[in-house]
């Protein structure tokens, strides 16, 4: 072999070697560069994935929010619609009065007819004495009268603050039952609100994703140790 | 019986769920009632078992012995059935039906986080609304959304 001939061989070689090395590079570039990119993708999605849920939540939030609005409104109509005693009271006591007064001037009526009779009826001297029993009499009825309206008032006062009393406690337990009951509706309506909400959302390859998503963050929050 | 683990470790990765495990049993047991009838070291009874069972069996007791005799084979699958009986089991409760591929990627996260020899159990329940529930040795990790939401504060 002449040595033009050894020299161009060795150059042939050294090029071969500087295009092969060069390849290589470039093949190793290439494989990083998709590492990257694969890492973004998965990034990606994860974020995609997390604020997909957080808005599948906020969502669901938002509805049960809604509902709980709702019960406590039909809740409130309920306790709105219940008598109202203290306005059936008054209504019944004046009533009473209205009668009591009535029946206070029929009884004066009579009692003044029947002594200005026995008055007309009895002798000059008499008349004095007979027109100040009459008086007695009728102050006294009167009194009487005064006496009894003010016991019934009390009765009735007394009364009133009974039914209030109850109605009271009645109301504070209605609360509570309607409290418990809008608590129980309200767990029961839940995940029947969020299983709508995701199953409309979530096709069984998403669900698979937030499952995976889920066992990984458990595992690094140290919750999945068996 | 030098080789024990090596089988022990191939028969895992062949088991992923409970299902799995019930069909190798049922031909573990197939196998030791034909090799009762034909009592021969031939192992053409293994054609009647499913390919991939047979294949294992097969394998199995090439690797630990050279020519074994029936009562050798036997011993095999005694092993095998002891090996497979100890696998433990994680249960799985999901809001969906997973696919095989699926599966594999939940048993090998299992496997690599929690136990490197368990088989997983399915259960469904849709009313977790998304997420799972994961049952191990009396333990009950509820990591599903109900549990979530439920306790969050509306």
């Amino acid at each position: 072999m002449s040595p033009t001939n050894l020299i161009l061989l060795l150059t042939s070689l050294v090029s071969l070697t500087l295009v092969f090395q060069v390849a290589l590079a470039g093949l190793l570039f290439l494989s990083w560069r998709r590492f990257k990119i694969d890492e973004k993708s998965i990034r990606y999605t994860a974020r995609k994935t997390s604020k997909q849920l957080t808005d599948l939540v906020i969502d669901a939030q938002k509805e049960s929010k809604d509902l709980l609005l709702e019960s406590q409104r039909a809740a409130h109509d309920q306790l709105a619609n219940l008598p109202d005693y203290s306005a059936i009271l008054e209504k019944e006591s004046h009533q009473v009065i209205q009668e009591l007064i009535k029946w206070q001037e029929t009884e004066l009526k009579r009692l003044h007819k029947s002594w200005t009779e026995k008055i007309a009826g009895a002798t000059a001297s008499s008349q004095h004495e007979m027109e100040e029993h009459m008086l007695q009499a009728l102050d006294s009825f009167n009194q009487e009268l005064s006496l009894s309206l003010k016991k019934h008032l009390e009765l009735l006062a007394e009364e009133r603050a009974q039914l209030k009393a109850e109605t009271q406690t009645q109301l504070k337990n209605y609360t509570e039952e309607q409290k418990k009951e809008l608590a129980s509706q309200v767990e029961k309506a839940l995940p029947q609100v969020f299983k709508g909400i995701l199953q409309k959302q979530l096709s069984p390859a998403q669900q698979h994703e937030l499952v995976m998503t889920q066992l990984q963050q458990a595992w690094e929050e140290g919750i999945l140790k068996v | 019986m030098k080789r024990a683990p090596a089988l022990s470790s191939q028969l895992v990765s062949n088991l992923l769920t409970q299902e799995d495990r019930w069909d190798l049993l049922q031909s573990l047991e197939k196998a030791k009632q034909l090799l009762y009838l034909k009592s021969t070291t031939s192992d053409h009874f293994l054609d009647q078992l499913r390919h991939d069972h047979a294949e294992l069996l097969r394998a199995a007791w090439s690797q630990l012995f050279s020519e074994p005799s029936p009562s050798e084979i036997l011993e095999v699958i005694t092993l095998i059935e002891k090996s497979v009986n100890r696998l433990p089991v994680i249960t799985l409760t999901l809001t969906y039906h997973p696919t095989r591929v699926q599966i594999k990627e939940l048993a090998s996260f299992i496997r690599s986080k929690i136990n490197n020899q368990a088989i997983l159990e399915f259960q469904f329940e849709p009313n977790l609304v998304g997420g799972l529930v994961v049952q191990a040795e009396g333990q009950n990790i509820d990591l599903s959304l109900r549990e979530t939401l439920l306790h969050a504060k509306v």
